[in-house]
């Protein structure tokens, strides 16, 4: 049980993926300004995440390392990932217009989110077992989503601030980063 | 072939081919989609996308949601920036399969002109809606307009100017669609949106027959001497018999210029040269606002 | 027949692919803390986006619309394990430095983008311009992202094993937070403010 809620609050806190490992950064700079947008869009990255490395896991130590074709994982895993975004993209669509509305370009853009392929070479990287593998998908999605809710409502924010005008816009949504990623560091002592 | 390379070219195919059959189940077992969606998608590609609200609608994609259950909405509820749009009107009634042509146009107009003079110093918080609360305003006409510019906030489309000297809201009639929200927003309720068409309008909201001591209406208020309607012969002023104030019939849009004539006050004015935009333009500020993006 | 030229130097400055259409910013922020990174990477996204976008730009007859996302992708994903193996073949500390980010080189946005965006509208020989252009662009940023952060984070300048330069104050007490992920934002947020202020870039 410890092991689990260190490596839960490893990635979502300590290692963040966004803030340290630099996965996810295109969603967390192009997100809407809206905080709600935020937090449907991490929601759907934490359903992707969890359920791939469900998927992915099985398929490595079922299927390729048995085989010897670790590096297959590349391709199978990126259709892996492909598919299962497609299949939470219809089931938005068909169950809750209002969501899929409001997610609009950003859910198929989950597919090519850095976060979401790099937490499943995560854990065959670091070779956990099945409840690790689902803890680390949980602790990632939930640290990514925390970042975006917070970036998102800082952009917010920002719009009506008075900024100047060669850093208006993406500069600064960097700055703020750095800045976050230097308060994260506190949490470095949690361990 | 070497066996690797079987392997490989059997894992991807039994991947790629489990991937396809769980997206085809996920299709089939699915609730159907809601049979509206896509022609709600296609309608709100027609509409301005701004979210203002004034439709009644949260949201221009919820009230595409609405025409598309019932077409009836596009008369119930107008949105008053496709009706201005004749381009958007004809794309819209092509995808609908109707002849649509917009409705009557309608603009806001402040009735107030802004001569009041001030009773005392406001140092409360800048918006009319805080400073009408503290004895009706800090001009010396009750009615006045405030001028903190809280109809220009909620413009959509920023036809709302101040001037800074007289502290009062100017329309402009060009760039008025006529939603509506400035009316509503108004804590004074002196907006009204009426017919484009309308040649004059009153300029003055002093209701009460009388003066109130220590509030009089500014100098060149509506004093209800009734000479508007003695002037026009053809019938074109009505009383109101409730605000003691010349009416002019929305229906009929009848010039009066006899009235604008012989009003001692000159508080009646022609709809299209407003006494203050005979200024010149630089006097007249501008609220600046950001333009509206498309989200 | 199309501009070559043209194509090649719009991904250079005017649409590069980091610093004004803001894509692949994982890799480059990730891995620019020395020169080798930054040269190894800009060679592996080279051959990835030249091979990807004439694969493409020659099948795009032949893929039906519906599942043209798939088969770009398990194409890229294809020449992304073919850099892997390569690398991880010729260059061990190449290889580890770079670390997850050579596989995740599959969902870098500028090689889908160009291939979805370009290539399969566009001919061989123009989708070829388009990439060499890109992956110069994307080239030249994070060389420029590397040189400032390993000469202000560790104060000497090394590429292929060999000193360049070494800043007598800096060695001893090198500004560290450049090596850190935050020192790669300021970074690149000041160099993006700088780029628009003097005109560089355009001021979006």
């Amino acid at each position: 049980m410890n092991e689990l809620l260190t490596i839960f609050f490893s990635m979502a806190l300590i290692n963040n993926f966004v803030l340290t490992k630099f996965l996810g950064l295109c969603p967390f700079f192009g997100v809407s300004k809206k905080l709600k947008s935020a937090l449907s869009m991490g929601l759907a990255v934490i359903v992707v995440m969890m359920a791939a490395s469900l998927v992915t896991w099985l398929l490595y130590y079922q299927l390729l390392e048995p085989n010897g074709v670790e590096y297959m994982k590349t391709v199978i895993f990126i259709l892996v990932i492909a598919s299962l975004v497609q299949i939470l993209e219809l089931t938005i669509r068909r169950t809750n217009v209002a969501l899929y509305n409001a997610l609009g370009i950003y859910l198929p853009l989950i597919t090519t989110n850095c976060a979401v392929l790099g937490v499943t070479f995560l854990n065959v990287q670091e070779g956990y077992g099945f409840a690790e593998t689902l803890v680390a998908a949980l602790g990632a999605g939930v640290g990514f989503t925390l970042v975006l809710a917070i970036m998102s409502g800082i952009r917010e924010r920002l719009e009506l601030a008075d900024t100047p005008k060669s850093f208006e816009g993406m500069p600064v949504a960097f700055l703020v980063a750095m800045l976050l990623g230097i308060s994260f560091i506190a949490f470095g002592g949690m361990v | 072939m070497d066996s690797t390379a079987i392997l490989i070219i059997v894992f991807l195919t039994l991947v790629g081919l489990g991937c396809g059959i769980a997206i085809f189940l996920a299709n089939r077992f699915l609730p159907d989609e809601d049979p509206l969606l896509k022609r709600t998608e296609e309608i709100s590609q027609y509409l301005p996308g701004m979210n203002c609200g004034a439709c009644g609608m949260p949201g221009c994609f919820a009230y595409a949601g609405e025409v598309a259950k019932d077409v009836e909405c596009l008369d119930k509820y107008p949105c008053m920036t496709l009706q201005n749009d004749p381009e958007a009107l004809k794309g819209l009634g092509q995808c609908l399969g109707l002849e649509l042509s917009g409705g009557e146009k309608k603009v806001a107009v402040v009735h107030c002109a802004g001569d009041s003079e001030v009773l005392f110093d406001y140092a409360g918080i800048d918006s009319c809606k805080a400073a009408s609360q503290i004895s009706a305003g800090y001009k010396k006409c009750p009615y006045a307009c405030l001028g903190f510019g809280d109809c220009a906030e909620v413009c959509p489309v920023n036809a709302i100017s101040i001037d800074s000297e007289k502290k009062v809201a100017v329309v402009d009639p060009e760039v008025c669609i006529g939603c509506g929200l400035c009316a509503k927003e108004c804590p004074q309720n002196i907006i009204e949106i009426i017919p484009a068409e309308m040649p004059q309008f009153l300029a003055c909201s002093y209701l009460s027959r009388k003066d109130i001591p220590g509030r009089e209406k500014c100098s060149i208020g509506c004093i209800h001497c009734k000479m508007c309607v003695r002037a026009s012969e053809g019938g074109e002023v009505d009383w109101d018999d409730k605000t003691f104030m010349p009416l002019f019939d929305h229906a009929k849009l009848l010039p009066a210029p006899a009235a604008i004539d012989k009003c001692p006050k000159k508080v009646i004015l022609k709809r299209d040269s407003p006494r203050w935009s005979q200024m010149p333009k630089k006097e007249r500020v501008e609220v600046e606002k950001p333009a509206v993006k498309k989200e | 027949m199309g501009d070559f030229s043209g194509n090649f130097k719009k991904g250079l400055i005017k649409s590069n692919p980091v610093l004004v259409l803001l894509l692949g910013l994982c890799p480059t922020l990730a891995v620019s803390t020395s020169l080798d990174n930054a040269f190894g990477m800009t060679a592996a996204v080279l051959f990835v986006l030249i091979s990807a976008n004439i694969i493409v730009s020659v099948i795009r007859k032949w893929t039906p619309d519906r599942v043209r996302i798939p088969v770009f992708i398990v194409v890229i994903a294809s020449l992304v394990t073919i850099v892997d193996l390569t690398i991880q073949a010729f260059s061990p500390e190449l290889s580890a430095s770079l670390g997850i980010f050579i596989p995740l080189i599959v969902v870098n946005c500028i090689i889908l983008g160009r291939a979805e965006a370009f290539a399969s509208k566009n001919t061989i020989l123009d989708s070829t311009a388009d990439a060499l252009g890109m992956g110069f662009g994307f080239g030249i940023a994070i060389t420029i992202i590397s040189f400032i952060r390993q000469l202000l984070g560790s104060g000497v300048l090394e590429a292929f094993g060999k000193k360049i330069v070494e800043v007598p104050g800096l060695v001893d007490n090198p500004m560290a937070i450049f090596l850190l992920p935050m020192g790669a934002f300021l970074v690149i947020g000041c160099l993006l403010a700088t780029l628009r202020y003097t005109g560089v870039i355009a001021n979006e």
